[in-house]
């Protein structure tokens, strides 16, 4: 398949950049700087990466706890993100969200979740909704492999399939749910297989090439367009980091770890596009430079940014009334 | 005027919108093809083939899509099946549809509609017979509306399927076959704004629902006694009309709270403690509340009977705080 | 300096009560000027300064019943200092009335009832506003609760005491008619006897002659006193005395703005017609204007009370101790009357009534009284 320089690169520079933005949020958190849970998508970028840039602006997703790739993947603005983690007004949920339910709905993300399956029925009910309308749009779920086993996934594969509705369910299996091993909790060992059981497409595929992710995602996401209904696209991955940041790991071992970090995702995408000739050692130095000059200027943004007064904490509830001043 | 039934008041007012509105669209579990278990929809079948429809049995994403869909624009309807079922499926009510709006800081409007039958009928029992409306005030995020008669019905659910935040509501199974006065032409009921369904100058009784007509009832035997009662209904329990309810404890120093839902720990005590904080000086005895026993709903109709309250119980509470 | 004393009006009075004062402490006063108005039993009377200067210090309280003699202000010198007055004005307390706002706070919780009262926020609330201890009412509510409806009670029944109202202290001549007519209700035994008279023709002869009708009745009575002298007496029910008057003195009542007052002519058998009526007009006169003197006012044998120009044709007056009768004449209407058994003529007529003490006088007599009265004013002969 060939590919131009250009759009390649695109996937390139939107991998480093989450990969740079979850290796700041992880310092900032150790450094103390950061209130409330961090959870990393470090190893895991490929995957956003790869379906999203099938997806256009006005198309949706919804996201879980682990979701500042898909956020950034879909367009979002790196500050606000940073001051969204940072609690600040200028974050995307100004300050009353923080990182488990960063949203951007004007750019179609419906938000990270913090419950585990939470994300599911919202993305059925959007691709209810976009069915009810008669649009074009399609629904991509990310969810991890725990999720496949809660009440949600499965009455939402049924719900969508029965309906035919236009929603890609993408489940990230990095192998681990929180401190526990997949293998050991659930049924089968390719959650695609499932989707036999609701008359829906099912894939597995490597999670670690972006190139793989992408052409298998332009795929079921054209399909789901055009009327062909849901399928479960099971991205194969590794959770590399703990399951938030500070996570004593007790679960496994180092050595485990080390051993993917040797086939880590970026490194394997470099190594192809140098092989290529679409990538030479300056231009890499100097995505990496930029994306880093970013993060800082982010961060830098993030601090500076005014902290919510406390009567902050009373508005949003509700569109036309306070909602809890009685 | 023309009297209709509750259930016909609700359909009514759903279709009524429906016809404005084109995105609004309603489901869940019976409706399309049956009209509902209570007849709600009777009135909407065949008239909107693609706006209704019937779903499986899955609470989670019956009600977590209706967010999902009102993300996108639409104007759902979800039914839930009984009151009871609202808990197979909490997680997208209360961790979801109530938190999204404001965890992320204001972006989108919730507007999105459940609704469904609630309290007591037949010896339903345990799992069939729940009212849980405190939950949804406790748990700020939601609206809550509780008609209890067919002109409430059709003006609350108007109301409220052009309310930009997520609303449910509380229909008794009870009264879907009860007649009222509805007016023809249009009207709406604001939320917040309760109904003095009768004047009275000794007792204030604030109630909702099936209790209300028990609380009609228990003033009129009251009556007789030279005993005037005020029965105040709430319609909505959020928000609700506490300046309505202080200024009616102004005029008669006494106060009743009654519900069916059990009275431990119920709404009526959220009314009581916010009326004894700001009406304190008014209180000529302690405020009593009226609601089930603190059991789950037993099966024989005698013993249903013995843990629900009813008229006389009324009748009861108000004696003892005009004592 | 100048000592201010309580003035002596007549020779009887010995205490009065100063109105008002007409000047403030510190302020100029000129000799002659009006500095305070004095009342008595008897009449009030406003008293001119005696001297020039600086009203320095004023000792005797308005309302007050103040001793005749005593000092009630000092006039002087500005800045002159006073020297201890020897004589303290002690003003007696006449009317024991509790201003608002000196009620002691309502307490709550008083030791008795075992540490706690127990009482309803809106109970509290009113007893508060009403300024009442909770510790003095008696709760009908559960456990004893003091309640609404308690309060309520309790209000009610000490409503003479703290019921809100508007204190005016009684003048001195208020003071004495309320005496004196306490006195006479409770000691004589009053009845009242009525007659119905025609007035007619001596309504148009008390035109002709220019006169009141209250002199042509003053006239015709004296004439009825002299011939039944019983009732031309005073009653001295202590020493069961009835002293029986030559001189026939006729009381008026006259009413003005400070009350009741009686101004009496003095040997009306004596005078004619037309002095009656300058004498009734002068002295009913100088009640009103409060200028009359206090011999005018007293020494009645006989007192005549006309509410006729009221709306009233019978009433019950209330004898002037210690005379023993009083007549009062009602309202004159013109009424439709059966004359010469059969015809109907429209005549003028009112009611006499005659109120009398029983321990002296009988119904006979106050009959024959009516009787000989009537026939005289119905019978108007040359006067």
């Amino acid at each position: 398949m060939a590919y131009s320089k250009d759009f390649l690169l695109n996937l390139y520079k939107t991998i480093v950049r989450i990969r740079n933005f979850e290796l700041m949020a992880e310092k900032l958190f150790l450094e103390g700087e950061l209130p409330g849970f961090i959870h990393l998508y470090i190893g895991e970028e490929s995957i956003a990466t790869g379906v999203i840039a099938n997806l256009r602006k006005d198309d949706f997703i919804t996201s879980t706890h682990r979701g500042h790739g898909h956020m950034i993947a879909k367009g979002a603005d790196i500050n606000r993100m940073m001051a969204e983690l940072f609690g600040r007004t200028t974050g995307y949920c100004k300050g009353k969200g923080g990182s488990m339910h960063i949203a951007d709905f004007s750019i179609g993300v419906l938000g990270a979740n913090g419950v585990v399956g939470g994300g599911l029925p919202i993305a059925v009910g959007a691709g209810l909704g976009i069915k009810m309308k008669k649009g074009s749009q399609v629904v991509v779920s990310f969810f991890g492999d725990g999720a496949s086993n809660t009440g949600a996934f499965h009455e939402s594969l049924n719900f969508a399939s029965v309906y035919k509705l236009p929603v890609i369910f993408v489940v990230e299996n990095n192998k681990f749910a929180s401190t526990v091993r997949t293998k050991d909790t659930t049924s089968v060992e390719n959650i695609s297989d499932r989707a036999v059981g609701y008359g829906i497409l099912g894939i597995t595929i490597d999670g670690n090439d972006v190139i793989t992710v992408y052409e298998t995602a332009k795929e079921i996401i054209k399909r789901a367009r055009e009327g062909g209904g849901p399928s479960l696209l099971e991205v194969k991955t590794y959770r590399i980091k703990g399951h938030f940041v500070g996570d004593p790991e007790l679960y496994r071992n180092k050595k485990e770890v080390e051993e993917f970090w040797l086939n880590e995702p970026i490194k394997k995408f470099e190594k192809r596009l140098m092989e290529a000739k679409m990538l030479n050692e300056t231009e890499k130095n100097k995505i990496w430079e930029d994306s880093e000059k970013e993060i800082k200027e982010a961060v830098k943004f993030a601090k500076e940014s005014p902290i919510p007064k406390e009567e902050d904490a009373l508005t949003d509830l509700f569109v036309n009334d306070s909602g809890y001043d009685y | 005027m023309r009297e209709i039934t509750f259930a016909q008041a609700l359909g009514e007012a759903i279709f009524e919108e429906m016809e404005k509105d084109p995105t609004i669209f309603t489901y869940g579990e019976d409706v399309a093809k049956q009209g509902g278990i209570f007849g709600a929809y009777k009135s909407l079948l065949g008239k909107f083939p693609e706006r209704i429809f019937d779903t499986p049995i899955s609470e989670e994403v019956i009600y977590g899509s209706a967010l999902g869909a009102a993300l996108v624009g639409m104007r759902p309807i979800a039914e839930f099946h009984f009151a009871d079922f609202l808990f197979t499926g909490i997680q997208s009510i209360t961790l979801q549809i109530e938190k999204i709006r404001y965890m992320t800081g204001g972006q989108g409007k919730l507007h999105l509609l459940l609704r469904g039958p609630d309290g007591i009928s037949n010896s339903a029992a345990a799992q069939h017979s729940e009212s849980i409306e405190t939950i949804f005030m406790h748990i700020p995020g939601i609206k809550v509306i509780i008609p209890s008669t067919p002109y409430d019905i059709k003006g609350l659910v108007k109301t409220a399927l052009r309310e930009d935040d997520p609303v449910i509501c509380f229909e008794h199974k009870m009264l879907y076959k009860t007649k009222g006065p509805v007016p023809e032409k249009e009207y709406l009921i604001p939320f917040g704004v309760a109904d003095i369904k009768k004047e009275g100058n000794d007792v204030t009784v604030v109630t909702m629902s099936r209790m209300v007509h028990e609380s009609l009832k228990a003033a009129e035997e009251l009556e007789h006694k030279g005993i005037g009662v005020e029965v105040i209904d709430l319609r909505t329990l959020v928000p609700w009309d506490k300046k309505t309810v202080i200024e009616s404890v102004k005029k008669t120093n006494h106060l009743v709270v009654a519900h069916e839902t059990w009275k431990r720990a119920g709404w009526g005590a959220e009314i009581a403690s916010v009326v004894q904080e700001e009406a304190f000086d008014y209180l000529d005895a302690p405020i009593i509340r009226v609601g089930g026993k603190n059991v789950p709903m037993p099966f024989n109709s005698l013993l249903q009977d013995f843990v629900t309250p009813n008229y006389k119980d009324i009748i009861k509470a108000a004696k003892k705080v005009l004592r | 300096m100048y000592e201010i004393k309580m003035p002596r009006f007549g020779l009887t009075m010995e205490s009065g009560f100063i109105e008002k004062w007409f000047k403030e402490e510190g302020e100029e006063v000129k000799e002659g000027e009006p500095l305070l108005e004095v009342s008595s039993e008897k009449i009030t009377n406003e008293v001119a300064s005696p001297a020039s200067g600086t009203l320095l210090k004023i000792m005797g309280k308005e309302k007050e019943e103040i001793k005749v003699g005593t000092v009630i202000a000092i006039i002087g010198k500005e800045g002159e200092k006073i020297e201890k007055i020897k004589e303290k004005v002690e003003p007696e307390k006449i009317v024991e009335t509790i201003e608002r706002g000196e009620i002691p706070p309502a307490k709550v919780a008083l030791p008795e009832r075992d540490g706690r009262i127990k009482a309803s926020p809106l109970a509290k609330n009113i007893a508060r506003e009403k300024n009442l201890d909770l510790s003095q009412i008696k709760g009908t509510g559960p456990d004893g609760r003091i309640e609404k409806k308690d309060v309520l009670v309790y209000l009610s029944s000490v409503s003479g005491k703290k019921v809100e109202f508007k204190i005016e202290k009684l003048s001195g001549l208020r003071r004495t008619i309320a005496e004196r007519l306490s006195k006479s209700f409770h000691t004589a035994v009053t009845l009242t006897n009525t007659t119905e008279v025609d007035f007619t023709e001596f309504k148009k002869l008390m035109k002709e002659n220019n006169v009141s009708i209250t002199s042509g009745l003053v006239f015709v009575l004296s004439r009825v006193l002299k011939e039944l002298n019983k009732f031309n007496a005073h009653f001295d029910s202590d020493k069961e005395e009835l002293r029986i008057f030559n001189d026939i003195n006729i009381g008026i009542a006259v009413d003005t703005e400070k009350g009741l007052m009686v101004p009496v002519i003095k040997d009306v058998d004596k005078l004619n017609l037309k002095t009656i009526n300058e004498q009734i007009k002068k002295l009913a006169g100088e009640a009103r204007n409060g200028i009359i003197s206090e011999d005018d006012i007293k020494g009645s044998t006989f007192t005549l009370t006309n509410l006729g120009m009221m709306r009233t044709e019978i009433f019950t007056p209330v004898i002037n101790p210690p005379e023993v009768a009083i007549l009062g004449i009602g309202r004159i209407i013109k009424k439709p009357v059966i004359i010469d058994e059969n015809k109907i003529s429209i005549r003028e007529l009112a009611y006499l009534s005659l109120s009398y003490d029983h321990r002296i006088i009988d119904g006979a007599d106050a009959a024959k009284f009516l009787e000989k009265l009537a026939q005289l004013i119905e019978n108007p002969g040359p006067k």
